[in-house]
């Protein structure tokens, strides 16, 4: 282990390096993984990192009306984003409305595959089903007037038909979105034109090979108004860099500082933090057994002879074998052959531009972020859990949102564990203040770390080419 | 004293499903949630469509019609069309048999 690691306190210093070269000091994820016992699959063996600049990301982003339109006109209509889970529309009949800024689709169920349609009657414009959430229907009918349309979008009936000799039924379909899924998600977009979906996703099919997310059921899913642009809550879950102040209690056992950061083609970056290991800010690394031992946060009494650290092995080991036992028996699946790293790593991707996904087993979480109806200023926050679905297993009924008012804590829903009800609630604790700041700031823009935080950077590359290729009129 | 009426039998109600049965002139929906019974009247408050034959997901019915969701435990409505909540009717099981009383449902802790 590293001795107490020397690190400057002052910047300003390239210390002879290129922008973008310097790293923590200490062991890199890939020195750490390389004495696991059962070694990480190939993908997570590599990393992909590139300096693409360091000036200030501008405030005008997160807090301009019209650059909020802009995103609206020109981002959102060309971008692949997931709507809901397939187990949210297991039947024929069976809808989700879902929602994104003043948008609405209806994603169903039909007899001719899944269909995603703008939810919207064509005769004065209510929308077909006033709120986001799961349904069934035989047919797709309008509260209003009682339009009514089959679930594959054809008009089925109008009350007094006779008035509307001018609706000819082929000019009256119900207009349809792209659909495709992928990992038991279903992915809508606007753009008749935009590329498969498969392809949207650069390396992630690949990576996700053997992380069958579609071979899950939602355990949980919890969501939150936040009280700041989607970009900003997004932003306070792409780097680690914030774990040293805002998450003390996970210095121990979290290799925090020399997480990897990757970032693959337009759409798709990744962090990947290791478990098991002492902060390179800890002045007193942990042994590897006080490193199990704070694994365990409460009962100490379970610390038996599988928990204590033989010689040769790392915390690491003893913990992913401990996991693998618990998780296997608990869901009811075989996890003998899941390596070290899926088991207790946090590896995470950002699919841009809001979906955020965890393919590792013990944190097995979903995030989505979207603006809410018209407002710069609120997002809200979806926290998803995928846990494994046993061989064999029926899949239980997708739950319903469990919401949590911003001044509660994530505590209060149902089967949340508190350790980690407290970590969020210290990560979106500090959204109102940022808001406020990107407002209340003389400075006109916020500057990132060229390594932790160039997920943020990337992110901003990707959403200018698309605004930029709008007003090349690309479209 | 509510006065209980044996309206169908556990058997003829598997899990997820719902029947209407009369009781006492009213149409009352009788509804398996994972094998607990609840009752409601069978009429959406929305805008009056049967509710029997909507699909019961989380203990919630889906009308037909337009689709608006009640929580068939408490008739708790769910949106902007469904503010409204249906009537409630007290059922407890004796034997197998199901039994519903004019009475509103105890509102669960």
């Amino acid at each position: 282990m590293n001795s107490k690691l020397k690190m400057p306190l002052i910047p300003g210093d390239y210390a002879g390096l290129q922008p973008g070269e310097a790293r923590c000091p200490g062991p890199t994820v890939q020195d750490i993984i390389a004495s696991d016992a059962l070694p990480a699959p190939e993908v997570l063996r590599t990393s992909n990192y590139e300096f693409i600049g360091d000036s200030d990301i501008p405030y005008r982003r997160y807090t301009s009306p019209a650059f909020f339109q802009q995103e609206l006109d020109d981002m959102w209509p060309k971008v692949w984003q997931w709507a809901c889970r397939l187990e949210h529309i297991p039947q024929v009949g069976d809808y989700y409305v879902y929602e994104l800024g003043p948008y609405s689709f209806l994603i169903v169920n039909t007899e001719k595959g899944i269909k995603g349609y703008y939810n919207s009657c064509l005769h004065r414009g209510t929308k077909l089903r006033p709120e986001e959430g799961m349904g069934c229907a035989q047919e797709l009918r309008c509260p209003y007037h009682g339009w009514t349309w089959t679930l594959e979008g054809e008009i089925a009936r109008v009350p007094c038909a006779w008035d509307f000799p001018h609706a000819k039924p082929e000019d009256y379909r119900l207009p349809e979105v792209r659909v495709e899924t992928w990992g038991g998600f279903v992915f809508i977009n606007m753009d008749e034109n935009a590329k498969p979906l498969h392809e949207y996703m650069e390396v992630m099919p690949e990576h996700f090979r053997n992380w069958d997310l579609e071979q899950r059921f939602t355990e949980l899913h919890m969501a939150k108004v936040l009280p700041c642009n989607w970009k900003t809550g997004l932003e306070a879950f792409l780097e680690s860099y914030h774990v040293v102040e805002t998450h003390p209690q996970l210095l121990q056992g979290t290799g925090d500082a020399n997480v990897q950061y990757d970032l693959y083609g337009d759409h798709v970056t990744r962090f990947y933090a290791v478990g098991g290991v002492s902060s390179p800010h800890l002045e007193q690394p942990l042994s590897e057994q006080e490193l199990v031992n704070s694994m365990l946060v409460g009962d100490r009494t379970v610390i038996s002879d599988e928990l204590t650290v033989q010689p040769g092995e790392t915390a690491r080991i003893v913990m992913a074998r401990y996991l693998r036992k618990i998780l296997g028996d608990k869901y009811r699946v075989d996890l003998s052959q899941m390596s070290d790293a899926e088991m207790i790593d946090t590896i995470e991707y950002h699919l841009f531009p809001n979906m955020v996904l965890f393919p590792g087993v013990s944190l097995p979480m979903v995030y989505r972020f979207r603006p809410l109806g018209t407002d710069v200023d609120r997002c809200l926050f979806e926290i998803l859990f995928l846990r494994p679905l046993a061989e064999g297993q029926e899949r239980p009924d997708a739950p319903e949102v469990a919401m949590v008012a911003e001044e509660e804590s994530y505590d209060v829903v149902p089967g949340m564990d508190p350790y980690l009800a407290h970590v969020y609630d210290q990560d979106t604790a500090n959204l109102r203040a940022q808001q406020q700041g990107f407002k209340a700031s003389k400075k006109k823009g916020e500057t990132l770390g060229n390594y932790q935080e160039a997920r943020i950077r990337h992110f901003h590359r990707t959403l200018d080419r698309y605004l930029a290729r709008a007003s090349r009129g690309e479209g | 004293m509510s006065q209980f009426h044996h309206v169908l039998d556990c058997a003829d109600l598997p899990a997820g499903k719902s029947l209407a049965v009369d009781l006492d002139g009213l149409s009352v929906l009788v509804c398996n949630v994972n094998n607990e019974y609840f009752a409601v009247e069978n009429r959406c408050t929305h805008q009056g469509a049967e509710l029997q034959g909507g699909r019961i997901r989380n203990g919630m019915i889906a009308c037909p019609l337009h689709g608006v969701l009640f929580d068939v435990r408490n008739g708790c409505g769910k949106g902007p069309l469904g503010r409204v909540p249906l009537r409630t009717f007290a059922v407890q099981v004796v034997d197998g048999r199901i039994e519903v009383s004019q009475e509103a449902a105890a509102v669960p802790a």
